[in-house]
């Protein structure tokens, strides 16, 4: 991290932090707002902008209800296994691949670099079907593993992860081999400490990719005992009747898991290879 | 697939299943002899709509469960395209929206229910068994049907001395009536005059142009040759545009959200589901019912169909699963059980239904009439077609481009040459 | 080093690189390229309801005859050279401003990543009611004194109103790699700049954006492959509308696969997709390469 030279800027750089940071939050501190609304209420002070807008008087728990006897708090707990499984499998086999992409010289490096980046360009969406085919045949529908598979194979941490290898000095690879270093032991004691902050980011890509998904979990595992955070949002969506406030209350709930993840992690975004590489 | 690369693929997978056995295995169960399990799918509720009914049937067939997969309403029909066009066997029951059964029966995922057509006559009726029939086969049972009233706001009228709506049939008001008491609501107040709820719908805008009589928008053979570029179709579709650019109609709101406007007293006249009933009288809002308007010499139509229960085509248990989809559609007792999300088509269940309405008070009593009578004469089914779902997805977007101000006849000659592409694959 | 020394040396390399790789490799291919395979062999099967068989070309031919499907082509390649630099850029001030070493900066990333976490489905739910020609939107709008305007329900500014959208999400989550990349910049070279007497903009010019050109790289594409792929909001916010506006090429192949069941002509559209996104992103590597 960049430290700031003069009191005035830090100031200004800190106010200019807040504003950004209250733009970007600004239309969840609506769905926040309105989650307090009776049903009636949600649309009803939007315009003209007053005092109603911003305050929800008068309050209800309602959609606390509401949500709590959904099906949501069992699709949070199953979105939460199933991401964390995926990031950490997914983890497990893309460094080893982005390392090896990076740090070892093999003849078809090129030809199975270029499998990564086409397996990402890929819509999703539209292998989806063929895909569920596939799985039917393998007996992996309705089940967590079903859910799981798909994302672990991200192209695009693998890509990520290499672009942030390759950063590693080569002069340090090398020294570390002729200290007797085997390339496992290259990889877990060097690369991985000296990239933490591109781990953290792959498991980033992981992550949104299951924390958001939706489509395939519904192909895939219909069964109501895997429904996921995302789908049980939806279904507040009736034919006649949308609990909006159970919508943006959900929907909160469902963003503050990954919020609170990265707050733990923040850390780990101040080492790197400038700190640490050049001191070891 | 070639059997060559069906046994690579799978040896391919295998191995990669191998490696992730840590996960734990695949939830599968082993068919226990006489355990059967049946999937229902169908749009997902928040109240258990068919709970009772399905207890009822569990218990009078031992080792047969009911599984219900609830999908969100605006997921349904592309989930149930996307699986049974892969032949996913986990779907035994599914709830159908009407106009769709045409070609889903021509993709061959509905089981053929023909063996019950004596059933269905006399249990839903002439009209019902239209709307399950395609080219003269079964492929489901009806659970609902549908109609729609006006509602409207009784202090915003009131404010503009405009006289309420009767809701007598015999004095159902015209459209040019409706709309000048809703500018006349508006001068007097009320932040939007009138409204359809399902605003870019066909389900709800077709009934303008029956009754204008433009026609449904489909003619000739199955219903494959557009007919929306009319002089007709395009004189309603200018009186609906022009909802929206004298602002009567709130521009952008989405249907989900038009009754809050009428529950929050914004809106004087709301054209929408008797199924609101409940939610408005809770509101507190003061409000009355009467029927739908027609076009100054032209015909009531009401819009009407609604969900029937099909069964899987690829469904494994397909005897049991249709015999409870007859259960709690057709039986009298079955289909009493289940919940009402729009208005029983079963007889016995509509006949409990209308009466218990009218002696709930004042409004359910007119509204009960108005149900009763339109039910009764002006319901036009939306056409049955195997290219239904195109022409809906084609129609809608034109409609939601005439509500937001583009011209209607570029709109309308659009609409239509995209119609004649899509409906190429179809002939 | 000998000729066959550094090929034994490369070989021994390799088997040890196949057992790095082969698990990802066997889940991208199982997971991704087979199933595209059958996409693949989709496309060029009959298309018409009911028939079956092989058609060769005629899938491709029909779509790209399809007014709409080319409008949704022209549509995608306009968004995508409005949506890409613009996030790209924010991402890129946002990264550098919460780099610095401020207080409580790490609630501040998380907040700005935060609109990246809510399901997409409720986060487009939100937009759909800010954009109300009577929402809140055009509420702050009147209150300080602007016309309202019209957001989605206008042509001219539904494609911009769903750049907004898909941009508040994505500019925090970009912005995330782009700090880790900042962190990787030695700041000995910030040093050395300082001591020549170099202006923030010199110093952002010569060190920053050369020694970030990786992590760059990395989300230039990852953006722009994102942002090709987008359908979620459009299919809650627009449907692809006004006047098709807004029919970003997902929408419309999702709508073939999934809706009308023109599963052939949805394959075709899918393959070309991916031939216009390897184009683009060949032309990103060449404009950023990598040192290799």
């Amino acid at each position: 991290m960049r430290p700031v030279k003069s009191k005035l800027s830090l100031v200004a750089l800190s106010i200019v932090a807040i504003v950004v940071s209250f733009l970007a939050m600004a239309p969840l501190l609506w769905a926040i707002v309105s989650a307090f609304r009776p049903a009636g209420d949600i649309f009803r002070y939007m315009n003209p902008l007053t005092w109603l807008t911003v305050l929800p008087i008068p309050a209800t728990l309602d959609n606390f209800v509401v949500v709590w006897e959904s099906s949501f708090p069992l699709a949070l707990a199953n979105s939460v296994l199933v991401t964390t499984v995926t990031v950490a499998l997914g983890l497990a086999i893309s460094v080893p691949a982005a390392f090896a992409l990076s740090a070892l010289n093999f003849r078809g490096r090129g030809l199975l670099f270029a499998i990564v980046l086409v397996s990402f360009l890929i819509p999703f969406d539209s292998i989806a079907i063929p895909l569920s085919t596939m799985f039917r045949t393998l007996k992996l529908s309705d089940s967590y593993l079903g859910i799981i598979l798909p994302a672990i194979g991200n192209g695009l941490a693998i890509f990520q992860l290499r672009q942030f290898f390759l950063n590693i000095p080569v002069e340090l690879k090398e020294a570390a081999r002729l200290d007797g270093l085997g390339w496992f032991g290259l990889m877990s004691r060097i690369y991985i400490p000296l990239a933490k902050p591109a781990i953290l980011g792959a498991g980033l890509l992981i992550f949104i990719f299951q924390w958001q998904s939706y489509l395939w979990p519904l192909l895939i595992a219909p069964d109501p005992q895997f429904i996921l955070a995302p789908i049980a949002i939806a279904n507040y969506a009736e034919q006649y009747n949308v609990a909006y406030g159970a919508v943006f209350l959900a929907g909160v709930v469902t963003a503050i898991v990954p919020l609170l993840v990265l707050l733990a992690t923040q850390r780990l975004f101040v080492q790197s290879i400038a700190t640490t590489g050049s001191k070891g | 697939m070639s059997a060559i690369r069906k046994r690579a693929l799978l040896a391919l997978a295998m191995t990669s299943v191998a490696a992730l056995s840590l996960v734990g295995c695949a939830a599968g169960e082993s068919p226990n002899g006489d355990k059967i399990e049946l999937n229902f799918v169908h749009s997902a509720y928040s109240d258990p709509l068919w709970g009772a009914a399905i207890d009822a049937f569990e218990d009078a067939h031992p080792g047969v469960t009911i599984k219900e997969q609830q999908i969100a309403f605006d997921d349904l029909s592309t989930q149930v395209q996307a699986r049974l066009s892969s032949k996913d066997t986990s779907i035994d029951v599914i709830a159908v929206d009407g106009p769709r059964l045409a070609n889903m029966a021509a993709q061959g995922f509905l089981r053929d229910l023909s063996d019950s057509r004596d059933e269905i006559l006399a249990s839903t009726g002439e009209f019902a068994l239209k709307q399950v029939t395609y080219e003269d086969a079964q492929y489901a049972f009806s659970q609902w049907t549908s109609t729609n009233v006006m509602f409207y706001n009784k202090a915003l009228l009131a404010a503009a001395g405009v006289e309420a709506p009767s809701a007598d049939l015999a004095d159902r008001l015209t459209w040019e009536q409706i709309v000048d008491d809703a500018k006349k609501a508006q001068a007097a107040g009320a932040k939007y005059g009138f409204s359809f709820e399902q605003v870019d719908r066909y389900y709800q805008l077709q009934p303008l142009f029956e009754s204008a009589g433009a026609g449904s928008g489909l003619t000739g053979t199955g219903n494959l040759t557009p007919d929306i570029t009319s002089a007709a179709w395009e004189k309603v579709a200018g009186w609906y545009g022009s909802l929206y650019a004298d602002g009567v109609s709130p521009r952008g709101v989405p249907v989900e959200q038009l009754p809050d406007e009428f529950m929050s007293g914004n809106l004087a006249y709301l054209v929408a589901e008797p199924a609101h009933l409940q939610k408005f009288i809770d509101s507190g809002v003061d409000f009355g019912v009467a029927p739908m308007g027609y076009f100054d010499g032209g015909t009531p139509v009401t819009p009407t169909g609604s969900w029937t229960i099909g069964v899987s085509a690829f469904s494994e248990h397909g005897d049991i699963a249709a015999e409870f989809a007859k259960y709690i559609t057709l039986d009298p007792e079955g289909a009493s059980l289940v919940q009402l999300n729009g208005i029983p088509i079963q007889k016995d269940s509509l006949a409990a239904y209308i009466s218990d309405l009218s002696t709930g008070g004042p409004i359910q009593s007119n509204l009960a009439g108005i149900i009763q009578g339109e039910l009764a004469a002006t319901p036009v089914a939306r056409p049955s077609s195997v290219a239904y779902v195109d022409f809906e997805g084609i129609i809608n977007a034109a409609f939601a481009d005439i509500r937001n101000g583009e011209p209607v006849d570029a709109v309308l000659a659009t609409a239509n040459d995209k119609l004649d592409v899509a409906f190429a694959r179809y002939q | 080093m000998s000729r066959s020394k550094r090929q034994r040396l490369l070989r021994r390399e390799g088997a040890i690189a196949i057992a790095f790789l082969a698990p990802a490799v066997a889940m991208l291919v199982f997971l991704r390229l087979l199933p595209l395979a059958e996409g693949l062999n989709t496309s060029f099967q009959a298309w018409k309801f009911g028939d079956s068989g092989f058609v060769g070309l005629e899938n491709y031919a029909r779509i790209l005859q399809d007014p709409t499907f080319v409008n949704a082509l022209v549509v995608t390649l306009v968004f995508a050279l409005i949506v890409n630099p613009f996030q790209i850029v924010i991402a890129l001030l946002l990264a550098v401003l919460l780099n610095q070493r401020l207080p409580l900066v790490g609630l501040w990333r998380s907040l700005v990543f935060l609109p990246a976490a809510i399901p997409q489905s409720v986060s487009a739910v939100i937009w759909l009611i800010l954009f109300r020609p009577d929402g809140p939107l055009n509420a702050i709008f009147e209150a300080v004194g602007l016309p309202p305007q019209p957001f989605i329900t206008s042509s001219s500014q539904s494609l911009f109103s769903i750049v907004l959208v898909v941009s508040w999400v994505g500019v925090g989550f970009w912005m995330m790699f782009l700090i880790a990349g900042l962190n990787d910049i030695p700041q000995e070279l910030y040093e050395a700049a300082d001591v020549d007497g170099a202006g923030p903009l010199r110093r952002f010019f010569s060190i920053t954006i050369p020694q970030l050109r990786r992590p760059l790289l990395f989300v230039l594409v990852a953006d722009t492959v994102a942002n090709f792929l987008i359908f979620a909001p459009v299919q809650i916010l627009t449907k692809g509308g006004p006047a098709d506006s807004t029919n970003l090429i997902m929408y419309e192949i999702f709508n073939r696969a999934f809706s009308t069941g023109d599963s052939t002509g949805a394959s075709a559209g899918t393959i070309l997709l991916i031939c216009v996104i390897v184009v683009i992103v060949s032309i990103q590597f060449r404009l950023l390469p990598g040192k290799d």
